[in-house]
C-alpha cells in the first residue's frame, strides 16, 4: 500500500506556501514538494511536525492508499 | 556488462584482421581540438557572464522565504556550469602539456589556463550569491570537507534527494565505464589510441566500485 498525504490541501486551507509551511516545520521547500507529490515518505518527526503546524491528526494527514475501502469492508463484516 | 564485454572481445579480436586506416592523432587534428576547445570554453564563459550578470542584478530583489524556483535553478545551473568548465580546463590542459612537449609549444597552456582561473573565479562568484540566498548552509569552496559539511546541514527530503541522484549516478556509470571501454577498443581499429586509454577507464571503475564498497562495509558492521 503507498503512502498518500494531504499536505497540499491543509497547506492551501491555512494559506501557506511550501516555503513558509517548511519555516514552520523546520523543513526545506524543496522536502515539502517532495512529500505533496508522494516521492518521499518524510521521517515520524517532520510529521508530527507538520501535523501540528496543520493542527490536525497524523492520521488525518497521511493515510495508506487503500485504507478506507479496507475499513469499509471491516465494518461490513 | 557481460554483452559489453562479449561486444568488445568480438571488435578487439577483429581489430587485428582489419586493414587500419591512418587517421592518428596529426597535427591538424590536435590543432582542431585545440580550437575546438577554445571556441566551447569561450561559448561556456560568455553564457556564464550573461547569467552570473542576471543573478547579481536580480539577487537583492528575492524574497528568501520564498525564492522563485526558476531563480534557484540559474543559481544551480551556473554553479554545474562552472564545474563542467573547471574540468574542461583542467582536460585541456592535460592535453597541451601532453603534446606541448613532443613539439616545444608548451606556452599554449596559458590559453585553458586563463579559462580555468575565469571559472574558478565566476564559481566562487556564484557560490557568494548561493550563500546569501541559503543562509542556513552555506558552501565554502575552499574549506576542508565542504561537501560534507554542506550535506550534513541539508534536512531528511534534500538528503534523500542526494541519494536517489548519488544511486542513479553509480548505477549509470557503470554503463558508461562499459561504453567507454568498447569505444576506445572500437577506436583502436582507426586511430592510434593510447595504451593509458583503456588503463585509465579500467583503473577509475575498479576505483569508484572499491570506494562504494569500503563505504558501504562501513554500514555492515555490528
Amino acid at each position: 500500500m503507498e503512502l498518500k498525504n494531504r499536505v497540499k490541501e491543509l497547506r492551501a486551507r491555512y494559506n501557506l506556501s511550501q516555503g513558509e509551511l517548511g519555516k514552520l516545520a523546520d523543513a526545506s521547500r524543496q522536502t515539502i514538494s517532495l512529500i505533496e507529490r508522494g516521492d518521499y515518505s518524510p521521517s515520524i518527526v517532520l510529521v508530527l511536525k507538520i501535523a501540528k503546524v496543520l493542527k490536525v491528526s497524523v492520521e488525518e494527514l497521511f493515510y495508506l492508499e487503500g485504507e478506507d475501502e479496507i475499513e469499509d469492508e471491516d465494518k461490513k463484516v | 556488462m557481460i554483452i559489453s564485454m562479449v561486444v568488445g572481445g568480438v571488435i578487439g579480436g577483429l581489430s587485428n584482421k582489419i586493414t587500419k586506416i591512418d587517421l592518428s592523432f596529426s597535427e591538424n587534428i590536435n590543432s582542431y581540438l585545440f580550437k575546438a576547445m577554445f571556441v566551447v570554453s569561450l561559448i561556456i564563459i560568455i553564457y556564464l557572464i550573461i547569467t552570473i550578470n542576471y543573478i547579481r542584478s536580480n539577487y537583492m530583489k528575492v524574497d528568501l522565504d520564498n525564492i522563485p524556483k526558476a531563480f534557484n535553478r540559474k543559481v544551480s545551473n551556473a554553479i554545474l556550469v562552472c564545474t563542467i568548465q573547471s574540468i574542461l580546463g583542467l582536460t585541456w590542459d592535460a592535453v597541451v602539456i601532453n603534446k606541448g612537449f613532443e613539439d616545444g609549444s608548451v606556452y599554449l597552456i596559458i590559453f585553458p589556463t586563463i579559462f580555468l582561473i575565469l571559472a574558478g573565479f565566476l564559481l566562487s562568484t556564484t557560490m557568494k550569491y548561493f550563500n546569501y540566498l541559503n543562509p542556513n548552509r552555506k558552501m565554502i569552496l575552499y574549506e576542508n570537507g565542504a561537501e560534507k559539511k554542506y550535506f550534513d546541514k541539508l534536512d531528511d527530503g534534500e538528503k534523500w534527494v542526494i541519494y536517489n541522484c548519488s544511486y542513479t549516478t553509480i548505477n549509470k556509470m557503470q554503463i558508461v565505464f562499459s561504453a567507454a571501454l568498447v569505444i576506445s577498443i572500437f577506436l583502436s581499429m582507426f586511430i592510434n589510441v593510447s595504451i593509458a586509454v583503456p588503463i585509465v577507464i579500467g583503473v577509475i571503475w575498479i576505483i569508484q566500485n572499491l570506494i562504494y564498497s569500503l563505504e558501504a562495509r562501513k554500514y555492515e558492521e555490528d
